[in-house]
């Protein structure tokens, strides 16, 4: 018989390295044609790093996100970066973008106080132009600096950073500490069919609704929230390299034909996402850490989901069929 | 109110990726490039007494075979514990054990058969109830059990008082949850190209998640400045966390500086599902206390992570996995003890969700267990108690921008749940 | 014994030296060079390593390279030409599907050659057709609204009479 049941879960996650104290730099040099090289050597790794630090230095100058290239490819020649997890690299990586901007900036407003002979108070910046405060006339475009500067054998790189606060080391006996300023939340609601018959849990519906603070770009979030349901399903459902563990860890998966993971035939038939933008203080333009968060809910909501279906919690990981039939019969043998 | 920011914006090395034009790790070659292959221990737990590299050497192609006396200092990880090429004591099944370069696959793996291993296979513990009884086998010659703070086998936090908080409550609940092992299993397996340049300088290109942090941690086992080491890479085929943890920069990096030629070397998909790190288990016991009218009184719970046989990430993931346990919910009376033990398997790494998830699946089973106790619906039972802007949460960090209330609302409208009049109104101001 | 295998290759004749084990994903990667047939597992499990070959897909670390002699095979690189990119090609793209990157090519080929068996499927035989092709970031929602695209004209015609259509 195929039963329906419908679960809930609710979580948040810290963004950043747990304790702070995690920097990362940003160098944002200008060429010969006012285009822009942004280094940082935090990695893509699908996420869409590249993609939306250069979102971020774009809109801390005002200008198209099409000036850019990003480096994010060594360590001799790109700007620190501490990691790539924990959530971390949208805000952090976009707070030390907002500071390589403003360093950018007074650097472009002192070469142009010098050519056109005036001081670099007396300037102003504005969506890729410096420009006299009382004469916007007397200005020079991105691509003006620079020619002027490349050519006139002035090196003009932005440079910023951001450390994370360092919290306080935590106290052995409470545990008291600061992890995180800043926290992503999430709600989901997944509807699960479970067959009786077979222990198949099969995910129909999932509603997710996430506030990470302002959302820099949403098709990039989309599929993060995409994978993460596919993830968070794959660990409710799936995912078990030793499923004799703990008495055995000898029959080892060690293929995808042995450890699965989802295809395109265990997608939930029905997934609608939702963000609920928090304007984070701390964060860059009000951003939150996203990668992490958005494959936590799954597992809890698919367990109460089949609990709700079947009236039997399955509370280790991942809800096999073998699991379910096991519970089921268990059930039925104290009723 | 922003230009670029909330744009959708397409990846900016998207024509690449559609194309394959990208070129990964595991795609790259160099003339003159030399392939690695790795002897990795066949026992859970050992001690490896003498390994003879002799009859390898000669066959035909190889360059290099190494072992651990060719590791100048044999120590790399976040928490550097763990070996490079193993020491005497063994502590998982395919933990690398000697290295070869070679000029083939083939002939490295003809190198790898012709190692002479004198070994003996030791008791071993895989179970991480079992890995805390004082019997049982050391899986570290300093015992299994991680001491924090260099003291305690116990990480606790604490706040009001539990038993009060029992006392208060109208149904007490209790479970224990377990998570298992699971890999990451990125579509790219872990890949590493090492070579000298004109300088001298070794370059590696790596499939690292933290191309800094990695040359950190390497640059100590190679002993070299940072001016004579270069990581190289940034662009991988997923990581998930998977790649903050180092599977073969170190051992290509090694058989470059000792053959002066390029070396890649890149796991098979086997060697990556058995041996690589892992998000490892967890056992969860909690118990808590609610009121008939949905308040949460008091949480108790008892974390037991089970770290593999090396530290690697496993420490950091109990820290954070004890900060967020007790949940998106306040609870005035709380202890939670957190331990942390080694058994013989491959370590634990960080994977997406580290720590985090595989608590909250606990805490969130809980809390729907709660609900049902009370009769009251799940959503209005986090509803309830739900944290508010400018609570503290578990560990004394004020919260601020915070959704627990209006993301629950949303998704509860999505679903086209009902919610009574009582809660629907709550916020999170 | 090696012996020299003749293909066609992205619509080129390519001649190389291959020995009977070799498969034709490592004669596409090792020997001649290529980087859009990807290897995710050695197995055919996942599908990385998807091309075309006669017109249907094939998971290309399964096929020995000596049966492909005389016929015509088809990577990602080869299905754009220049900058112009495939409608399932630019469809990807511009639905963000792709993440990591790496299940990428492989998922393009699959679909290519799917949508010139059928030109106008349903989303359940999208998904049916491309689960031979596992991808571990993106949860494949963007892949299946990408062909659907396609196949609704949102991406222009398909290419006919190339060599895909042999």
């Amino acid at each position: 018989m195929i039963k329906k049941g419908r679960g809930v879960a609710n979580v948040y996650y810290p963004t950043g390295f747990n304790g702070g104290g995690d920097p990362d730099l940003v160098s944002l040099r200008i060429k010969a044609d006012g285009t822009i090289d942004m280094t940082n050597a935090s990695c893509e790794m699908g996420q869409g790093f590249k993609t939306v630090a250069i979102q971020m230095a774009a809109e801390a100058l005002g200008v198209s996100e099409e000036l850019f290239t990003i480096d994010n490819s060594n360590t001799d020649t790109t700007a620190f970066s501490m990691d790539t997890a924990g959530s971390r690299s949208t805000y952090i990586v976009g707070l030390a973008a907002i500071s390589a901007a403003n360093n950018l900036i007074e650097k472009m407003k002192e070469f142009v106080a010098g050519v056109k002979g005036c001081s670099p108070e007396e300037l102003d910046y504005k969506e890729g132009r410096v420009f006299k405060k009382d004469d916007e006339n007397v200005a020079m475009t991105l691509q003006e600096i620079g020619t002027a500067s490349t050519y006139g054998g002035v090196f003009i790189m932005g440079a910023g950073g951001f450390l994370p606060p360092v919290g306080p080391p935590r106290d052995p006996e409470t545990g008291f500490t600061v992890p995180s300023r800043s926290y992503a939340w999430g709600s989901t609601i997944i509807d699960v069919e479970v067959d009786t018959e077979t222990g198949v849990v099969t995910v129909e519906n999932i509603y997710n609704c996430y506030d990470i603070g302002t959302v820099i770009n949403p098709l990039q979030a989309e599929g993060q929230v995409d994978g993460g349901n596919v993830q968070g399903i794959s660990m409710a459902l799936f995912e078990d390299l030793a499923p004799y563990f703990p008495e055995s860890i000898e029959a080892y998966a060690a293929d995808f034909t042995d450890y699965i993971i989802p295809t395109f035939m265990d997608i939930p038939k029905h997934s609608e996402i939702k963000f609920y933008e928090n304007y984070d203080p701390y964060g860059p333009f009000g951003a939150k850490g996203c990668g992490e968060m958005v494959t936590n809910t799954q597992s809890p909501a698919i367990a109460n989901a089949v609990y709700d279906a079947i009236g039997v919690y399955i509370d280790s990981l991942p809800i096999t069929p073998e699991k379910v039939l096991r519970a089921l019969d268990e059930k039925n043998k104290t009723n | 109110m922003f230009k670029s920011v909330g744009k959708r914006v397409k990846k900016y090395d998207g024509v690449g990726l559609v194309t394959g034009r990208m070129t990964y790790v595991s795609d790259l070659t160099m003339p003159n490039m030399l392939i690695c292959k790795t002897l990795r221990s066949p026992y859970h737990r050992a001690k490896l007494n003498k390994v003879d590299v002799s009859e390898a050497l000669k066959v035909p192609g190889v360059y290099a075979v190494i072992t651990k006396d060719d590791v100048p200092h044999n120590y790399f990880s976040m928490v550097p514990d763990h070996h490079v090429l193993a020491e005497d004591l063994i502590r998982y099944k395919g933990q690398n054990i000697a290295a070869v370069a070679a000029v083939s696959k083939e002939a490295a793996l003809e190198a790898i058969s012709k190692i002479k291993l004198d070994i003996e296979e030791l008791p071993y513990v895989i179970d991480p109830v079992e890995a805390c009884k004082p019997d049982a086998p050391k899986v570290r010659p300093e015992g299994n059990l991680h001491l924090f703070d260099g003291v305690s086998e116990v990480r606790k936090i604490r706040k009001g008082d539990v038993e009060k908080g029992f006392a208060e409550a109208d149904y007490i609940v209790e479970g224990t949850y377990t998570t298992p092992c699971q890999e990451h299993a990125p579509l790219e397996t872990c890949a590493s190209l090492a070579y000298l340049d004109e300088a001298g300088k070794l370059v590696i290109h790596s499939k690292s998640q933290g191309l800094y942090f990695s040359q950190g941690d390497l640059a100590n086992v190679f002993q070299l400045p940072l001016n004579k080491l270069k990581f190289v890479g940034g662009t991988i085929g997923g990581g998930f966390g998977g790649m903050n943890s180092i599977h073969t920069d170190h051992i290509a990096g090694l058989l470059a500086l000792k053959t002066g030629r390029p070396v890649k070397f890149q796991l098979t998909r086997e060697e990556e599902m058995l041996y690589s790190t892992i998000r490892s288990p967890w056992i969860f016991k909690f118990k808590d206390g609610i009121k008939k009218d949905g308040t949460i009184t008091a949480r108790k719970i008892e974390v037991l992570h089970d770290c593999g046989a090396y530290t690697e990430l496993g420490l950091y993931a109990v820290e954070k996995n004890a900060n967020m346990i007790a949940g998106a919910v306040k609870v005035e009376n709380l202890a939670i003890d957190s331990k942390m033990v080694y058994t013989n398997k491959m370590p634990s790494g960080s994977m997406r969700g580290f720590g985090v998830n595989v608590g909250q699946f606990a805490d969130q089973v809980q809390i729907d267990k709660l609900a049902r106790a009370v009769g009251m619906s799940p959503i209005e039972v986090r509803l309830k108690n739900a944290f508010k802007e400018n609570d503290e949460n578990h560990v004394g960090n004020k919260l601020v921008a915070v959704s627990a209330i209006e993301t629950l609302k949303m998704v509860a409208e999505m679903a086209g749940e009902e919610i009574s009049p009582e809660y629907a109104n709550l916020s999170s101001k | 014994m090696s012996e020299i295998l003749s293909f066609y290759l992205n619509g080129n004749p390519v001649e190389v030296l291959v020995k009977p084990e070799q498969t034709l994903l490592e004669v596409l990667r090792d020997d001649l060079g290529l980087t859009s047939p990807k290897c995710g597992c050695n197995h055919g499990d996942c599908g990385a390593c998807t091309v075309i070959l006669d017109g249907k897909a094939v998971k290309s670390c399964l096929v020995l390279a000596p049966t492909v002699k005389g016929k015509k095979v088809i990577t990602a690189d080869g299905l754009c030409s220049g900058e112009k990119l495939h409608p399932i090609q630019q469809a990807f793209l511009d639905y963000g599907a792709p993440q990591c990157g790496y299940c990428t090519p492989g998922m393009v080929m699959a679909a290519t050659a799917f949508l010139l068996e059928n030109p106008k499927p349903t989303r359940e035989e999208i998904k049916e057709a491309l689960s031979g092709n596992l991808c571990r970031c993106a949860g494949y929602d963007k892949y299946v609204e990408a062909v659907l695209a396609v196949s609704n004209g949102e991406f222009g015609l398909l290419p006919e009479g190339s060599d895909i259509n042999v």
